[in-house]
């Protein structure tokens, strides 16, 4: 429930009488008596059928005006599965012909709302009955469509998700198409997201996964060069990083391919300089610095007892003070690295 | 925009607005048909009103008892309660009415096994959660059902390593908690799922990176406005502020953000002429966002007059103790 407030809608002077505030409010009460007994009337019509046991088309009927007004009224979408499921065992012609035609119904309910939890276990549920005569491949284009509009839309990846294996895609497929989303737009946390998973779903060796982790910093660098202030790409950089130390620590450096770092160390150390870069042309982006701390941090936890830390330990007590005049909101945080 | 100087130094609490707002509810909402619209969760808004009242110390629990006979109409032979009289039952909608029935101290009033075995029946297999006969398996039904069986004192009748393990499965790459496996990580889904491991006292989990989850919760704030945000790069809004926040205070990190810019924030969603709280500055108020933002005040130090609420149960501290002492095991005699 999210209302904003209108502005005054600009006004012709001269044209015609003004209303006075009375009458406005008079017209909006009346107006909203209008819309509260139109909606009693669809949903006490509804109820009072369900109470009959009534599950025929009128009843469908029914559940549709209701819903077309709140498509939240979860116990209208209850007694439509009802109805249908009655239709199942009364008519199996019929019933499938009503399961198409609920298709339209539910895509019409998502185009109006798409963020409606009921509205999509609605389309879940009708697609399942379907089953066998889904077209899947159209599905996934509704997906498409619809991450178009609002390519943050959770409810539509996580459905996409399913939809992608009915039709037949393999998670190598679904990659691919988070990277066209970011080619889209580098700000899409819920893209960066999903590649976080399928990475290691596609890639299952550990050095063929090391290698495209590698090759996934730089296309994250990509987003931190053009939108350095969007935290998408910082947060998924951090899980990155840990994630190519952790599995460079398991890997068996002989086996690997050419082109890997030879230790986590070499890697942290290529990986600070390239921030530097960064930090070069942004000095005062909270989000690079941090960055280098948390690098050094994890520097300072793979070298060895008998190297000189105190250069890295001064930078990252540097940085942090940096941070909190820079950021400081979250100067509890900072103090926390610091310790 | 920055907020002008004039409204900072008016930065006040103005509970008796909100109490009027509240009030108002009741009464008048009949003939919007913004009121009739949410009938269907009609039994969480009354949560959200009362609860608000409480936190204020305004909620006379006497006044109150003649909702009971509403709570008990809303419960469906199943066990469970639906958003009102003739709708069906959901997890949802079961832990609004118990809630309630905690604030007015009227639990006694109903079958709460019958409620329990409604709750526990909805366990599948893997440790989740349906919300109710028709299969939806959230996260947020997760936390429903943990915190209703553990106001009822009925938190055994659920397998409690598998509920952990469904959650913990829905831990992503940042810490945070998505509504199920492989979903991005929101603020609500993380309230839900940290609540449920605080109460399934199951906080110290392997796989649970608090620092990694803390600092992903921290970077929620937006500023210049100092409100909280439900997922990155997304409009800061009060409802997330307490999300976002009782999942900081769970882990012990709430000194990670900006209290006061966050207190402001809410206190500039306030509707200075009829009372409420809106889900930011200058939009409309409701009783939703009243709640959060009264919450949200309450957590951030009990300042400007409101009870504390424990972050879990997001019930007040008061009214959670005298729920659960009544489960208290008996003392050994032997």
């Amino acid at each position: 429930q999210h209302t904003s407030r209108r502005s005054p809608q600009p006004h012709m002077h001269g044209v015609r009488k003004l209303k006075t505030s009375e009458d406005k409010e008079r017209e909006r009460k009346a107006e909203s008596r209008r819309k509260i007994e139109a909606y009693k009337h669809d949903t006490e019509q509804m109820f009072a059928m369900r109470k009959e046991g009534k599950l025929d088309a009128e009843a469908l009927n029914a559940t549709s005006k209701v819903l077309e007004g709140n498509p939240d009224f979860y116990v209208a979408w209850n007694n439509r599965r009802e109805i249908l499921l009655h239709l199942q065992t009364a008519d199996e012609t019929a019933y499938n012909e009503a399961l198409g035609k609920e298709l339209s119904f539910s895509e019409k309910c998502i185009a109006k709302n798409p963020k409606s939890y009921w509205v999509w276990l609605y389309r879940r549920w009708i697609t399942m009955k379907l089953e066998g005569s889904m077209n899947w491949t159209r599905e996934l284009g509704l997906c498409e469509k619809l991450l178009d509009l609002d390519s943050r839309n959770f409810h539509c990846w996580n459905y996409r998700r399913e939809v992608s294996k009915r039709a037949g895609h393999v998670f190598a497929d679904d990659l691919l198409f988070t990277e066209k989303k970011i080619k889209q737009n580098f700000s899409n946390y819920s893209a960066w997201h999903q590649r976080s998973f399928l990475l290691p779903l596609v890639y299952t060796h550990a050095s063929d996964l090391l290698a495209e982790l590698l090759k996934e910093l730089e296309l994250v660098r990509s987003a931190l060069y053009t939108e350095p202030a969007d935290q998408s790409g910082w947060i998924y950089h951090r899980w990155l990083t840990g994630t190519i130390l952790a599995h460079m620590k398991q890997v068996e450096q002989e086996s690997c391919a050419q082109g890997l770092p030879s230790s986590p160390a070499e890697f942290l150390c290529e990986e600070l300089a390239k921030q530097q870069e960064l930090r070069d042309l942004e000095p005062d982006s909270k989000w690079v610095i941090v960055t280098c701390v948390y690098l050094r941090l994890l520097l300072l936890s793979v070298t060895g007892t008998d190297t000189d830390t105190s250069a890295d330990r001064a930078a990252v007590a540097a940085d942090l003070q940096r941070l909190s005049q820079l950021d400081p909101p979250h100067a509890q945080y900072y103090a926390f690295l610091q310790h | 925009p920055r907020m002008a100087t004039a409204k900072e130094s008016k930065r006040v609490f103005l509970a008796d607005k909100h109490v009027a707002f509240i009030r108002s509810l009741e009464k008048k909402k009949e003939e919007e048909f913004d009121f009739w619209v949410s009938e269907h969760l009609r039994m969480s808004a009354v949560y959200w009103g009362l609860s608000a009242l409480k936190l204020m110390g305004r909620l006379a629990e006497e006044d109150y008892r003649g909702m009971v006979d509403w709570i008990v109409a809303c419960q469906q032979p199943c066990g469970g309660f639906g958003g009102n009289v003739d709708h069906d039952a959901h997890l949802l909608y079961t832990l609004s009415a118990i809630q309630v029935l905690c604030l007015l101290d009227c639990l006694d009033k109903i079958d709460t096994e019958k409620v329990a075995l409604f709750v526990a029946g909805l366990q599948q297999e893997d440790g989740s959660f349906f919300g109710d006969k028709w299969g939806e398996v959230d996260t947020r039904f997760s936390y429903c059902a943990v915190s209703c069986l553990s106001l009822l004192g009925k938190l055994d009748k659920i397998n409690k390593e598998k509920a952990v393990s469904f959650i913990m499965k829905c831990c992503n790459f940042d810490g945070g908690f998505g509504n199920v496996p492989d979903a991005e990580s929101h603020a609500g889904q993380t309230f839900c799922c940290i609540g449920a491991l605080s109460i399934l006292q199951a906080l110290d989990h392997k796989d649970l990176d608090k620092d990694k989850l803390g600092w992903w919760l921290a970077e929620r704030q937006v500023l210049p406005g100092g409100g909280l945000n439900g997922r990155p790069e997304k409009l800061p809004d009060v409802c997330y502020s307490w999300w976002v926040l009782t999942a900081l205070s769970i882990i012990g990190k709430l000194d990670w953000i900006d209290k006061t810019a966050l207190a402001n924030f809410i206190l500039d969603c306030q509707e200075d002429e009829g009372g409420g709280i809106a889900d930011r500055p200058d939009d409309l108020p409701d009783v939703y966002h009243t709640f959060f933002g009264v919450a949200g005040l309450s957590l951030l130090g009990q300042l400007y007059g409101t009870e504390a609420i424990d972050p879990a149960y997001a019930l007040p501290v008061g009214v959670l103790n005298r729920t659960l002492g009544k489960h208290a095991p008996p003392v050994a005699t032997q």
